[in-house]
């Protein structure tokens, strides 16, 4: 009969992260099936392992603020990013006039005052927009980033969420707001509305009409996302959507 | 001699990317590691102004996360170096109730302990603990990140996985000798 073979603590934490190969691993399942204090030993390990990283992991979630983005997107050069960005489409030049021409024109809808209120009002169809697009996928969507641009009066692009199975379905314009909407595989909208920031800076997460919406505001941008979603997903969509909104 | 990136446009603009990229994970880092959700958001704004200032340094995109992690491991020392000398301590409260608010209330309890088990290990405890089960990198990873042998890895892993769980049990011994344990968690 052979002798169990002696288990390292180093063997043992190499089998928890999976630093083992199939053989070194068996030997240690064969040696914690044999010892319940070694099992015991191997379980708190684990134990720790996991709820580190159940504890850390959310943080990464969380929305960054924009200045970050900001910081790091503005003191590289720049030169390059900004000609490829302006490299629009001949629809969204126009969109872009149309935009403008509205504005002088005193076709103004009134979007001022909360800006929570001005983004429901805009969801849910009781504000008309200036102009509406219907768009099927990001590469369409890049035509509007200028307009998006001009309309907030930011350094800003429409924001991807596919990583996150939302698709985008269209863009609405109006004086001196824009709203994207955004539909995930569930038919769920997703809304995001955008204008210039009043200068105070805002960050809170709230339910409203039925709605899951997040508010997230600096010095420059205000954005209202709204959704029939979780808090958590809301979290993760907050984080892509500045994320993309600065990419 | 390949130029860094930051040296020029292109990279400058793909340097950005990848830092904005980064940002989370990097403000996850920051908080495992100060065990302060504001100091680790000072750390994240002087990290992304050291990493543009330094952007010609980074040799590899892919490797631009341990690269970021390196920097803020730094700044994180000398943070905790100037306020040793200004006799400063640092306040744990406040990262553990951002940590309970990021998981299920039936691990709240664990949660506390635990994130109060890691300030008390040493930052290099702390870090190859993170690295490890948070950041999941392995042990080759880990190694050439920190620049250190695997073996001194696993060494120095082992020996903080020990430190945690004594701290870990000790705690649980000491809250069940005064009877303070809550029913839900007997």
């Amino acid at each position: 009969m052979t002798k169990p073979a002696k288990i390292s603590d180093l063997d043992l934490h190499a089998y928890i992260d999976g630093e083992l190969n199939a053989d070194q691993a068996r030997t240690i399942e064969e040696a914690v099936a044999r010892s319940p204090a070694l099992a015991v030993r191997l379980a708190g390990y684990r134990a720790d392992k996991e709820m580190l990283k159940r504890m850390y992991a959310p943080l990464a979630q969380r929305p960054i603020p924009l200045a970050w983005v900001a910081l790091a997107r503005t003191t590289t050069p720049v030169r390059a990013r900004h000609s490829w960005r302006l490299v629009g489409t001949i629809a969204a030049a126009l969109l872009v006039i149309l935009v403008g021409v509205s504005f002088h024109l005193g076709q103004r809808q009134n979007l001022g005052g909360d800006v929570v209120e001005a983004a429901l009002q805009v969801r849910s169809g009781t504000v008309g927009p200036q102009k509406a697009v219907t768009v099927d996928g990001m590469a369409e969507a890049r035509h509007y980033d200028a307009a998006l641009r001009q309309v907030v009066g930011a350094n800003v692009k429409v924001p991807d969420l596919e990583p996150m199975a939302y698709h985008i379905t269209g863009l609405r314009f109006y004086d001196g707001a824009a709203e994207v909407s955004y539909r995930d595989g569930q038919d769920r909208v997703f809304t995001l509305y955008l204008r210039p920031s009043d200068g105070k800076t805002r960050f809170d997460q709230f339910e409203q009409k039925g709605l899951r919406i997040c508010v997230w505001q600096d010095d420059r941008i205000s954005t209202v996302m709204a959704g029939d979603i979780s808090a958590a997903v809301m979290q993760r969509l907050a984080s892509l959507t500045y994320i993309g909104l600065t990419a | 001699m390949s130029q860094g990136y930051g040296a020029t446009v292109t990279g400058g603009q793909q340097f950005s990317d990848a830092l904005v990229t980064h940002l989370p994970a990097l403000r996850r880092y920051a908080v495992s590691l100060a065990g302060n959700v504001v100091l680790a958001d000072d750390l994240v704004q002087d990290c992304i102004e050291r990493a543009l200032r330094q952007a010609a340094q980074l040799r590899e995109l892919p490797r631009v996360a341990g690269w970021l992690r390196r920097i803020m491991y730094n700044l994180y020392i000398d943070e905790m170096r100037r306020r040793k000398n200004k006799g400063k301590e640092q306040d744990i409260d406040d990262l553990t109730d951002h940590l309970e608010l990021s998981v299920p209330a039936s691990d709240r309890g664990v949660v506390r302990d635990l994130s109060r088990a890691m300030n008390q290990l040493s930052v290099e405890h702390r870090e190859i603990l993170v690295l490890v089960s948070v950041e999941e990198l392995n042990y080759r990873e880990i190694s050439a990140e920190l620049g250190i042998p695997q073996g001194t890895v696993m060494s120095r892993l082992a020996r903080a996985r020990d430190r945690l769980r004594s701290i870990m049990e000790a705690e649980s011994t000491k809250v069940a000798n005064l009877g303070l344990v809550p029913k839900e968690r007997l």
